[in-house]
């Protein structure tokens, strides 16, 4: 765990290196500074041995194009990931017919077994966690197939319970190896499981929980508060996307909500409860962009100033399209985006402000 | 740590296994509650993926999702069911708001009551011929009433789910929703829609090369009738399961 940690600050230590010598040559071109030889010979000398080391123990990316390869091998292992899933439903559809029900049940409780097994020798081989990532991706989708198909063979009733099931797998997933694609899966499954608990204690069937976009607030809400718990300290690089699904759970429920009043619970009129979550939106949004500069989280900044932007151009649609001439409807929008801009401009300048020490 | 991680991963995977196997045993263990003997017409023969070898059935029932029109009236399934199973209806219908109230209602559970009946598709070669025979006749919420209310085998009593529909007067000259709605209700799905073919009946239905739709959509079909009969039970849980399948001689296979 504490291994892990580390890595984080190590690749922070390789970038920080990277950008003293880019900045250090700069320096020195522009006369500001100049190092004697053998000045020039030991840093040089401690730098390299410094990567050397954080490339030996954390497997750390020392060089901008070593950075930009691993990020296409993230985008390989995610999309490679999702391919193996797809080929192993359609593998055991094409062959379903043909297994006896032993034989299908065993292949299905084997199947994410063994693929858990193959994450677990891909995480010992590598230490950039790549084909973990990718097989890991693998375990979960064919524990779904396994819940599914079982469903299938059996006619079960569909219970909820199995998207509790694929959340905490998810999350087992997620803690083991510190990976964050079955962090994302799982916690969406946690989510529409909630939301699905709600629909049901509400008297409607769990599976109508989409309909209710009111369902997925509590779930939205858990999602942002967990990076505050205690516990969660030692896992700070899963903070982001706790904050961020957190938060485009409850922006997209309230942007439905005051879009359409009438699938609220509230017992209001549909046009009392549009405004109500109108209000929330731009209060919540304008929030979110606050909160976000203020303590340096750009992904709950930016969406903020995305759904700010939505709700005001939704508005905009609402209170002008129907007696505005098209072409001056645009205009106005293209004047308020240009308005925007500025104040983004400003806000950002801002927040290079605080960021500055 | 990750020692255990993993141990909790394979614990979680064998234990919801161990959970869905136990569950349906359990479902088929006794006697089953309801056994009745259906044909094509109310199971229908899909297939669900293009690639895929796996064989299933769909439950159909009457009155079919598109065939409500608003002269039809509420029928059975009217407001005081609707609030029997749990529907709250206390919204007048003249209010403006009530047609955006009421379509947002989801669908809730409720036992559907469905009415074997061999002579309800009267007038053989029509339409109507290749309908299902199982006609929705009643819902509620708890099994036990309504199979003291039907306690003929020719009543199936299975989990549903239905839902509250405002139906509105439609006029054709405007191609607008006219004054007047009513509310009714509609069974829209089975809990267990659709029954897996298991392995021991394959062989009866690997003679047929078209699914029900496409047999069903020749205009010889209607006349020659359905091709296969299916023994259908219902467990302890009311999931069903495939007992026995028999390709009926009045048909020619095709």
């Amino acid at each position: 765990m504490g291994e892990s940690v580390d890595k984080r600050d190590a690749q922070q230590r390789a970038d920080r290196i990277r950008a003293f010598r880019e900045e250090l040559a700069q320096l020195e071109h522009e006369d500001a500074l100049s190092l004697d030889a053998v000045q020039r010979a030991t840093l040089e000398s401690h730098l390299q041995q410094t990567l050397a080391e954080l490339a030996k123990r954390f497997d750390v990316d020392t060089t901008a194009s070593q950075k930009q390869i691993s990020w296409g091998m993230r985008v390989a292992s995610t999309l490679g990931g999702l391919a193996l899933c797809a080929a192993i439903v359609l593998f055991f559809q094409r062959f379903w017919g043909l297994l006896g029900v032993p034989a299908q049940v065993t292949v299905l409780v084997v199947t994410p077994l063994v693929v858990l097994a193959a994450t677990e020798f891909a995480a010992r081989r590598e230490r950039t966690l790549y084909y973990a990532s990718l097989f890991s991706l693998v375990a979960f989708g064919a524990f779904v197939l396994n819940l599914t198909v079982l469903g299938s063979i059996f006619n079960l009733t569909p219970s909820r319970d199995a998207l509790l099931a694929w959340g905490i797998f998810g999350l087992l997933l997620a803690y083991t190896y510190r990976l964050q694609l079955p962090l994302a899966a799982g916690l969406i499954c946690l989510l529409s499981y909630l939301a699905a608990g709600f629909s049901s204690w509400l008297g409607a069937h769990w599976l109508s929980f989409p309909e209710r976009p009111e369902n997925f607030l509590l779930g939205g809400v858990i999602l942002i508060t967990v990076p505050g718990l205690h516990l969660q300290r030692r896992y700070a690089e899963f903070d982001w996307l706790y904050r961020s699904l957190g938060l485009l759970t409850l922006f997209l429920a309230i942007l439905i909500l005051s879009e359409w009043g009438a699938v609220s619970y509230l017992p209001m009129r549909q046009s009392t409860v549009e405004m109500i979550y109108q209000v929330t939106g731009f209060a919540g949004a304008g929030m979110a962009l606050w909160m976000g500069i203020r303590s340096r989280f750009a992904g709950v900044a930016n969406l903020g100033a995305a759904f700010f932007t939505l709700f005001l151009y939704l508005r905009f649609y609402h209170w002008w399209w129907n007696w505005m001439p098209g072409y001056l409807f645009f205009l106005v929008i293209g004047l308020i985006s240009i308005g925007l801009l500025a104040l983004f401009r400003k806000l950002r300048r801002r927040m290079a402000e605080v960021v500055r020490p | 740590m990750r020692r255990i991680g993993i141990l909790l991963a394979v614990a979680l995977v064998m234990t919801a296994d161990i959970f869905v196997v136990l569950k349906a045993a359990q479902n088929r263990s006794g006697s089953p509650i309801a056994t009745i003997e259906l044909t094509e017409r109310e199971l229908r023969f899909v297939r669900p993926q293009r690639e895929s070898t796996a064989l299933f059935m769909e439950l159909a029932w009457e009155p079919a999702w598109g065939r409500f029109k608003f002269e039809d009236g509420p029928g059975w399934f009217n407001q005081a069911k609707l609030e029997e199973i749990g529907y709250d209806c206390r919204l007048a219908l003249s209010d403006p708001s009530a047609a955006a109230h009421y379509r947002a209602m989801p669908a809730k559970e409720a036992f559907a009551v469905l009415e074997y009946s061999e002579a309800s598709g009267s007038g053989v070669g029509n339409d109507r011929s290749s309908w299902s025979r199982l006609v929705a006749v009643d819902a509620g919420r708890d099994f036990m009433l309504l199979r003291k209310k039907y306690p003929d085998t020719r009543f199936l009593i299975v989990p549903s789910l239905v839902r509250l529909l405002y139906t509105a007067k439609w006029d054709p000259n405007t191609r607008k929703d006219a004054p007047g709605a009513y509310l009714r209700g509609a069974v829209v799905e089975m809990q267990v829609g659709q029954v897996s073919v298991p392995p021991s009946q394959r062989s009866v239905l690997q003679a047929l090369s078209q699914t029900t739709s496409d047999y069903l959509a020749m205009t010889d079909a209607r006349a020659r009738g359905p091709r296969y009969s299916v023994v259908l039970y219902y467990g302890r849980h009311y999931e069903p399961w495939i007992g026995s399948c028999r390709l009926l001689t009045s048909a020619g296979i095709k």
